[in-house]
């Protein structure tokens, strides 16, 4: 890991490509949705069949930081002609790319949380969690800890945001495992005492399958003096 | 007789009849006559009790009847069972104003008697004030029948309060504050009289300089809005109200029902008036006393001066909270200030003069603060220091008040330190100089002054009504009330907004196959398609609902694909035909809603919608009368508006129907007495110029 962070710093990254972010996030303790790295149109369709329709492909490189606005995101496609059509599209853009990322399509049930890290000048890695989605930045519905955290700290944090009733049973869905966000929060601490490569993590949108939080988008900012 | 000379003989009556006067000291009937004697009141006094005798040299009359002269105001302090017949002989010797001073009515449940007694009085052209109320005092006429215990001092500030005991607290109070009152008034149980009729002599007094009202609940929102608009346009209006969440569990049926607790719709109706509201008692006396003796700004910039650095940084974090802005001039500053600043100081606003500043060095710059023509307001700063001269303390406060007074210029002090800077805060408070021990106190009070004047230069009370059709909602109310429902369905909610020009969905019933091939085609694809069938309640359950529809093609599948499920899932179902929808795309999900608040009225609400209402409880509500302005002010304070100004690269979405459609609802809720709630959620919202789509409308309705 150590060194996948080095590398990358070496290279002159700003940040990892998803891919690799994904990768560092999961080894944290915090569910991932599969992905897999695709070089090839060929290699898209193929994934994608595995993985089973309907899927998500992204543009994927350390220099797409926002792939939305820069639309480098083709979601829920069906079948082998619209992966393939959407290969095209995102290799096409004139945009370096490591490949295109192949991404289970994750059905959630439109509650999203955001779970973050930060290094405050004074205080060091903090960790984030709140309302997450489009909702991050407007309502900016979001609890911090200093790491390490403690379960109750992140117990604590988790109770603190004002829409923690979404947390609860919902709409029809049932109540998010708190267990496993709780894992998740400390396990994303821990990443930023272990690792001063790190400067920012961005897990956003983690979403609700079931009553389990899954990461679908995530994003590790790095520290080029480190 | 106008209304207003009524109100007017309340505070200012030519006669006085105490009925239930006592010669004993120790007794309210006692300390009222006393009070009415020794205030210096210039009419005529008639102590009134059937034993007869003498009160402080006044005869006392068997009766009112037995007066024989005309009464203003009859003060009725005998016990609650003897309350109505007194009422009833006062109001047939023609007495004005019946102010009962006796509790023991709707307060612990008497409701009936009270009721009884007003309309009595009413029906003799008299009013009364209470019950449950300590009295009136007013300074232009001298008249205080209050049965305080201490004598009130006349002054510019009038209290309405709602509460008895806290009132009198309030005048022992005020005096040790040695804040003046122009009147002070208890409005008890308001069974006739209540703020708003007060109001109305206190805007128009001319010795009241600022009004405060404590107020426990409201009665009849709608008029005292009507007031306070019209007082604030005249003076300051500062409010103190409990009960900050007393009514949320009564949430109504409806979503601006919950989440509109009473309070935050108090809160936002007196925001909209331009009335000012106090967390606290002290944080009130503080404003009315500073807003009473305060000159209007003659404009916004404000300068702070500091010998500290730390209450410098406290006292700018407080202007930015309380609403006053600071002068950025680096050149003036510089100028001005540069004389009287050592080089480790700071000329930079806040003006630090450093902590080796004596004296001379604050009158220095202080009498330029006061003399500099930019400069519109001074927040002077002390934190104790070895090095001031403390004899010159409490006369460099007074010398430097003097010269803002002087230059028409409004001024406070937040002094920080032990025994010598706490006396000389008692000192000067008593010669109504304002000077605090904190820092957000004075600017509090200072943010006050600004925030008032603001509101009236920016204010905007015009109300706008959309064009609405009436007679078909009141038509559609009619089968609603036929039918015994208290709510209206989907398709009647639908004819409401439809009425009220606010955009629907498109949906029509198909009767067969090729008819709703031709609805799909008249709303434009893609559609949505729903079984209609009283026996199908369930319609997902069943199979009877196709969303995404794009063609003729998948219509005629989607059709007999519903018919089929439907069916199997209930065979014996009657089926009324298949409804055509639009599929709505996707937007920015808003709620819009109004209601009659039972204590403020109509009201109108926004925020935002969809699923998150509940857990994000992002609105913001007014009193629907309201003009475009404010519709437009109200929805930018939610904070999800930034989500219609468009995030993440998206382009603005289309506020301006949105404003209409709040001014729809508030038009209906206004003009259609039957409706007492409507809620739109979502009103989903698309980009700018492509309109917006009143999806689901829920609406209650009453007899």
């Amino acid at each position: 890991m150590k060194e996948l962070l080095q590398n990358a710093i070496r290279k002159g990254q700003k940040a990892l490509s998803e891919y690799d972010s994904a990768r560092v996030i999961a080894s944290a303790g915090v569910p991932v949705s599969k992905s897999t790295l695709a070089r090839s149109r060929d290699e898209a369709v193929g994934f994608a069949r595995e993985m089973g329709f309907p899927v998500v492909l992204k543009g994927c490189a350390h220099t797409v930081t926002h792939k939305t606005e820069m639309g480098m995101v083709k979601l829920k496609l069906k079948d082998d002609a619209e992966v393939a059509a959407a290969y095209d599209e995102l290799t096409g853009k004139g945009i370096a790319l490591d490949g295109v990322l192949v991404q289970e399509w994750v059905e959630s049930d439109k509650r999203e949380f955001v779970i973050g890290l930060t290094r405050d000048p004074q205080f060091g890695p903090c960790v984030m969690f709140g309302l997450g989605g489009i909702f991050t930045e407007v309502l900016k519905d979001v609890s911090f800890r200093v790491a390490p955290l403690s379960e109750l700290d992140a117990l604590e944090m988790i109770d603190e945001i004002r829409t923690r009733k979404m947390l609860d049973e919902f709409r029809g869905s049932p109540a998010v495992e708190k267990g496993a966000l709780v894992k998740a929060l400390i396990g994303i601490g821990n990443l930023g005492l272990e690792y001063d490569e790190i400067r920012e993590i961005d897990i956003n949108p983690l979403v609700i399958r079931g009553s389990a939080p899954l990461a679908v988008d995530t994003l590790v900012i790095l520290d080029a003096k480190k | 007789m106008k209304r207003e000379s009524h109100i007017r003989s309340l505070f200012e009556p030519r006669s006085v009849a105490v009925i239930g006067a006592s010669a004993k000291p120790g007794k309210i009937g006692y300390s009222v006559v006393r009070n009415i004697v020794q205030g210096g009141f210039k009419g005529k006094i008639f102590p009134v009790n059937p034993q007869g005798g003498e009160i402080l040299g006044l005869p006392v009359h068997a009766s009112v009847a037995a007066i024989g002269e005309p009464i203003d105001v009859a003060s009725v302090i005998v016990p609650a069972k003897l309350a109505f017949s007194a009422v009833k002989d006062c109001a047939d010797s023609g007495v004005k104003n019946i102010q009962i001073i006796t509790s023991g009515f709707s307060e612990i449940g008497e409701v009936e008697l009270e009721r009884r007694i007003v309309d009595y009085a009413r029906s003799r052209g008299a009013r009364i004030l209470g019950p449950n109320i300590f009295g009136v005092f007013s300074a232009t006429s001298h008249f205080n029948s209050t049965f305080s215990a201490s004598a009130i001092t006349p002054g510019r500030v009038a209290i309405l309060t709602q509460s008895g005991a806290l009132g009198i607290a309030m005048i022992g109070k005020t005096a040790v504050e040695n804040m003046g009152l122009s009147t002070i008034v208890s409005i008890g149980n308001k069974a006739d009289i209540d703020e708003a009729d007060c109001l109305e002599y206190v805007m128009e007094q001319e010795e009241t300089r600022v009004i405060l009202m404590y107020i426990e609940g409201v009665k009849d929102g709608e008029r005292l809005i009507e007031r306070v608009r019209g007082a604030t346009w005249k003076k300051p209006v500062v409010v103190v109200k409990s009960g900050r969440s007393r009514r949320g569990a009564l949430a109504a049926a409806s979503h601006t029902g919950s989440l509109a607790g009473s309070d935050e719709i108090f809160d936002a109706v007196m925001k909209q008036c331009g009335v000012m509201r106090a967390e606290s008692l002290q944080e009130a006396f503080d404003w009315c006393k500073f807003l009473a003796n305060a000159p209007e700004p003659k404009g916004t910039s404000g300068v702070i001066v500091t010998n500290g650095g730390g209450v410098g940084v406290l006292a700018t974090d407080a202007c930015e909270k309380y609403g006053v802005e600071l002068y950025d001039d680096q050149g003036a500053l510089k100028e001005v200030f540069a004389p009287v600043t050592p080089d480790f100081g700071s000329t930079k606003n806040p003006v630090d003069i450093t902590g080796g500043a004596n004296s001379a060095a604050y009158n220095l710059a202080l009498s330029a603060t006061a003399a500099h023509p930019a400069m519109h307001c001074t927040m002077a700063l002390y934190c104790e220091t070895a090095t001031f001269d403390s004899e010159n303390l409490v006369p460099m406060l007074r010398a430097t008040y003097d010269a803002h007074d002087k230059a028409g210029k409004p001024v406070v002090y937040a002094v920080v330190g032990g025994a010598p800077v706490e006396d000389a805060i008692v000192t000067l408070r008593k010669e109504n100089i304002p000077v605090y021990g904190d820092t957000y106190s004075a600017i509090s009070c200072m943010g006050s002054l600004h925030r008032y004047h603001r509101f009236n230069r920016e204010r905007d009370d015009q109300i706008d009504l959309a064009d609405i059709d009436v007679a078909a909602i009141d038509a559609v109310i009619d089968g609603a009330l036929a039918d015994g429902r208290g709510f209206l369905l989907a398709n009647e909610g639908q004819s409401v907004m439809r009425a009220a020009g606010i955009p629907i969905p498109g949906a029509a019933i198909a009767k067969g196959m090729d008819d709703a091939v031709a609805q799909a085609r008249a709303i434009g694809y893609p559609v949505v398609m729903k079984v209609v069938s009283r026996d199908i309640l369930h319609k997902s359950d069943a199979g009877g609902v196709a969303l995404d529809i794009e063609n003729d093609g998948e219509v005629v599948d989607a059709y007999q694909a519903i018919m089929r499920n439907c069916r199997a899932y209930k065979p014996d179902a009657i089926i009324d035909g298949i409804e055509i929808c639009e599929m709505v795309a996707k937007g920015t999900e808003l709620i819009v809603g109004a209601r009659r608040d039972p204590q403020m009225g109509p009201i109108v609400m926004c925020g935002l919608g969809g699923i998150y209402v509940e857990v994000m409880k992002d609105v913001s509500f007014r009193a629907a009368a309201l003009s475009r302005g404010e519709a437009l002010k109200m929805l930018s304070e939610i904070r999800s508006y930034a989500l219609l100004l468009g995030v993440r690269g998206e382009d603005q979405k289309d506020i301006a129907p949105v404003v209409d459609t709040i001014i729809k609802a508030a038009t209906i809720i206004r003009s259609v007495s039957r409706i007492t709630d409507i809620e739109i959620n979502p009103v989903v919202v698309y980009e700018k110029g492509m309109g917006i789509k009143a999806v689901d409308v829920r609406i209650l309705v009453r007899k």
